[in-house]
């Protein structure tokens, strides 16, 4: 009793442990990095973390040219802060140090008399204009005009110079910075005000917060669909209706403990994974209705399959720590933490659990002998290698969002595609480097742009050759300039030294220059000192059609059209969001189906222990490999790939399809054992069966796979009785 | 911003005004909007001399031109004759100062006031008065940026019109000048 009070007492204490601490991550997707840390951080850098990230995108209808008064005022209201989007338009002072980087004829023409007089009829012509006036402080400035020329060759060059507030199609985009941290309950209430004006929005926030929502309402659905279920199964299988209490009394301190393990090793989780504890009423059910036959001491063997059951399933979970996925980490805790919860609640309650009995069916089996089980697991084998499909994971597996939201995703893509001029890549270059030919012997390829301003970047020859003209002729020439003004009644004040502190500019100056001008990062520091400078394919162009060795692919190496000086290779990786973050997830799948792999010797090796017969392990373990040919061939059939969400459902299936053969064999196939073995498979395909109500991706892809694989063991293990002695399947 | 966008920007902040008299005649007094919507009501083209009388803090002297303004919808013209002769073109796609040209898509302003054309082209009032605030006294229009608008460098502004409801004079007062423009031998074809 006292010990049933101490269980009782720490259960709640965990569980007001994991409410106080639990936090919910914002986005599994950007919460994903890189192996490569220097290609994690070049991305990071790319993706304008400082632009993008933390903020919001809200475009008025069509034509209007701000938002509704209503809506600014709930933005207001909910603590977002109207923000530019990124940098002020160049400033004159910025752009005039890349004077230095214009072809000398043009600085010559600019010098020469005819130029001079040509800028003076254009100070003339734009100063006659109404409020042509502002024309004299830039004329200051830059006295000889080089600025338009700058303007045209770097700003208008620099990818995202033309703001997303600003498009060509002249309906603005509105910037807000979001609140932090975020707020679920605030971030619903500004998504439907934004509903409600019929605006286009996008942002982190509005990303988390329709992840939340879906998840939030296939957990409800999920449990409320489970629970009944599950206590219809136990109406019919149990006896005695009382012990429903007992299992949801275990089931409540299963949660609790799961969540309190979660809690205690991950400081956020993933809604997925919290979503994922719906199912754990499957496996509780799995652990009481077979342990609770053992304090009847029936047999060795059917202890046997209690141990290997349970054992299995530990394993299973075991083997998804290991993995670098935070999401399939904290699956593996939770699931641990819940299964020692229920097993230590089995465990005080034991003289309950030992009252507990079971209605007992009778089904005709059909024997399978080794050579009948030997030939089919040979076919399955063969399957399985010929209908392997290809291992990829997409990142759209990981989102669950509403078609409004995918359609602004799908808006904004195309809007900043407009801006960007096609999809980012970054590119190696050392900084003794010419960078403008390292550009145009790609461009020549078809690989990237030529409209970058890394295509202007000038020589260190021609820069100081422009520079020694500027210092020896360009404040005679303003001189003149201001002169032949005052002649015709304009008096601009002009500096002659403007141009006499120029300076040639080597690659890190002149990447310093483009930042100050550029609202998006345009270049990043390699760890060798070098520089990663950001260019643009052309979606369209044959650089989108990667050749072999040229392969853009996040963290691959290209070998481009010139090696590094030194004869290094030079690296080029594709920025695109996407492609990053599938490349990353793709990294986790194969992973992760290394560590079902040592799972599997691990289980193999513990079944060893326990049955000492190949073909006793061959037959619990056929299961499990008729449910991955079958779903390869669905796979194969529907043009999906073999993706991280299929991974785990494949680690559950061994976890729960195992036990099923396991227990049979172990208990000679006895028809109380045999009834347990079909309740908790009828459990099992409740508990992931009700996934397929789910909304969000990862709980649809992993009910349907863990259905169909447990929904096959089951079949197989009440349907196929093993006989070592008999060479053919016969009835029995 | 660079010089050419600031001075196209202001050149086509002049010719918008010029339309906008036009339209912004939407309170009481002589002027009648619905008159002034149906007077430009498919206009095809407009054609008049413009005698510009500009001043500013770095103008020796009251500086006189003479301009011909053309305008068709989605160009205008702004060619100065006298004293000088130079030719300002200003388009949806931007602004044409000879060999120089400035896509809009670089100023905000500049955007603001191509996309003010725009709806100027359209004889679109509603799409005006998100930018200004308009007053009517007597066959005069005032004309004041509102404080959000892209164009609140403009002090404010004056049209004048005639009888006949073709435009007399613009006065525009910026920050930092002044002009004075009178229209004369104005053509519309529609």
């Amino acid at each position: 009793m006292k010990l049933a009070a101490a269980f009782v007492l720490l259960t709640a204490l965990a569980l007001a442990y994991a409410q106080r601490s639990l936090r919910m991550e914002n986005d599994l997707v950007s919460s994903l990095k890189a192996k490569d840390p220097e290609f994690g951080q070049v991305f990071e850098r790319a993706q304008s973390s400082g632009l993008f990230r933390g903020r919001i995108f809200v475009e008025p209808p069509a034509g209007a040219r701000s938002l509704p008064a209503e809506l600014s005022a709930a933005l207001v209201q909910e603590g977002y802060k109207a923000t530019a989007f990124g940098a002020a338009n160049p400033s004159p002072v910025a752009l005039l140090p890349l004077a230095v980087h214009l072809p000398a004829v043009q600085i010559e023409d600019a010098l020469s008399e005819k130029g001079l007089a040509a800028r003076r009829d254009d100070i003339l012509a734009g100063m006659m204009l109404p409020g042509g006036e502002a024309l004299a402080d830039l004329a200051s400035v830059d006295p000889l005009g080089f600025l338009p020329r700058l303007a045209d060759r770097f700003a208008q060059a620099i990818p995202g110079s033309a703001s997303l507030a600003a498009p060509a199609d002249t309906t603005p985009v509105f910037v807000f910075e979001s609140p932090k941290p975020l707020d679920f309950d605030r971030v619903e209430r500004i998504h439907g005000a934004l509903q409600a004006a019929k605006v286009r929005f996008i942002g982190e926030d509005f990303f988390a917060y329709e992840n939340y929502a879906t998840i939030q309402r296939d957990i409800l659905v999920c449990a409320l669909l489970a629970l009944p279920l599950n206590v219809f199964l136990y109406f019919v299988f149990i006896r005695n209706r009382r012990f429903l209490l007992f299992t949801l009394a275990g089931n409540v301190v299963s949660y609790a403990w799961g969540l309190f393990a979660g809690a205690v090793f991950f400081p956020a989780f993933f809604g997925v994974a919290l979503a994922f504890t719906t199912t754990f009423l499957s496996f509780n059910n799995e652990y009481l209705v077979h342990l609770s036959g053992t304090h009847e001491g029936k047999s060795k063997g059917r202890f046997l399959g209690v141990l290997s059951a349970i054992g299995t399933t530990f394993l299973g979970f075991v083997a998804l720590l290991f993995g670098s996925s935070d999401l399939v980490r904290q699956i593996a805790v939770l699931s641990l933490g819940g299964m020692a919860g229920f097993l230590a609640f089995l465990w005080v309650f034991r003289r309950v659990m030992a009252r507990i009995t079971f209605r007992t069916f009778r089904w005709r089996m059909v024997s399978l002998g080794p050579r009948t089980l030997g030939a089919a697991t040979l076919v399955c084998a063969a399957l399985f290698v010929v209908a392997l499909p290809t291992v990829a994971t997409h990142v759209s597996a990981f989102r669950s969002f509403t078609p409004e939201l995918e359609g602004n995703i799908a808006h904004f893509t195309a809007r900043a595609q407009g801006l960007s001029g096609g999809l980012p890549m970054a590119l190696e270059v050392d900084a003794s480097e010419n960078v403008s030919s390292v550009v145009a012997a790609i461009a020549a390829q078809g690989d990237v742009r030529a409209q970058t301003p890394w295509a202007f970047f000038a020589s260190n020859d021609v820069q100081r050759e422009n520079v020694v003209l500027l210092q020896t002729r360009a404040a005679a020439a303003v001189t003149s300039l201001r002169e032949s003004l005052v002649k015709l009644g304009i008096d601009v004040p002009m500096n002659p030294g403007a141009y006499g502190v120029l300076g040639v500019q080597d690659l890190p100056a002149f990447c310093t220059t483009l930042e100050s001008l550029s609202p998006l990062p345009v270049c990043a520091k390699t760890k060798e000192g070098g520089f990663f400078i950001f260019l643009t394919r052309d979606a369209k162009g044959k650089a989108s059609a990667v050749a072999p060795g040229q392969a853009l692919a996040p963290n691959s190496p290209l070998i481009s059209s010139a090696p590094l000086p030194g004869g290094a290779t030079r690296r080029a990786w594709s920025l695109e969001a996407e492609r990053y973050y599938d490349s990353i997830l793709t990294g986790f799948s194969r992973e992760l189906a290394a560590l079902f792999a040592a799972g599997l010797v691990a289980m193999i090796a513990y079944l060893w222990t326990l049955h000492r017969a190949l073909g006793k392990i061959v037959y619990i373990l056929f299961p499990v490999l008729l449910s991955a040919v079958a779903v390869f061939l669905w796979l194969r059939a529907t043009g999906g790939s073999l993706n991280i969400i299929h991974m785990l459902a494949f680690s559950l299936v061994i976890s729960v399809g195992l036990d099923y053969s396991s227990i049979a064999l172990s208990s000679r196939y006895q028809e109380d054992d045999m009834s347990r073995v079909l309740l908790t498979g009828l459990s099992t395909l409740a508990g992931f069966g009700v996934l397929a109500a789910a909304r969000h991706p990862v709980l649809r892809d992993l009910g349907m796979v863990v259905c169909l694989g447990a929904g096959l063991s089951l079949a197989f293990a009440v349907v196929f009785r093993y006989s070592p002695a008999s060479s053919e399947a016969r009835p029995s | 911003m660079t010089p050419l966008r600031t001075l196209a920007m202001k050149a086509a902040c002049a010719f918008v005004s010029t339309l906008a008299s036009s339209l912004a005649q939407a309170k009481s007094g002589s002027l009648d909007l619905e008159k002034i919507r149906q007077h430009y009501a498919g206009l095809t083209h407009l054609r008049a001399d413009v005698e510009q009388t500009r001043s500013g803090k770095h103008l020796l002297k009251p500086f006189v031109s003479e301009i011909k303004l053309d305008y068709t919808p989605g160009s205008i013209t702004w060619r100065y004759v006298k004293p000088f002769e130079q030719t300002v073109k200003i388009s949806p796609q931007g602004f044409d100062m000879g060999d120089r040209k400035l896509p809009p898509g670089h100023s905000e302003r500049l955007r603001s006031l191509t996309a003010m054309l725009e709806a100027l082209f359209r004889m679109d009032l509603d799409a005006m008065k998100k930018d200004f605030t308009v007053k009517v006294e007597g066959n005069t229009v005032h004309a004041t940026p509102l404080p959000s608008s892209p164009l609140a460098f403009v002090r404010g502004m004056q049209f004048e019109f005639a009888p006949s409801l073709a435009i007399v004079s613009v006065v525009i007062n910026t920050e930092t000048d002044s002009a004075v423009m009178k229209f004369s031998n104005i053509r519309l074809d529609k």
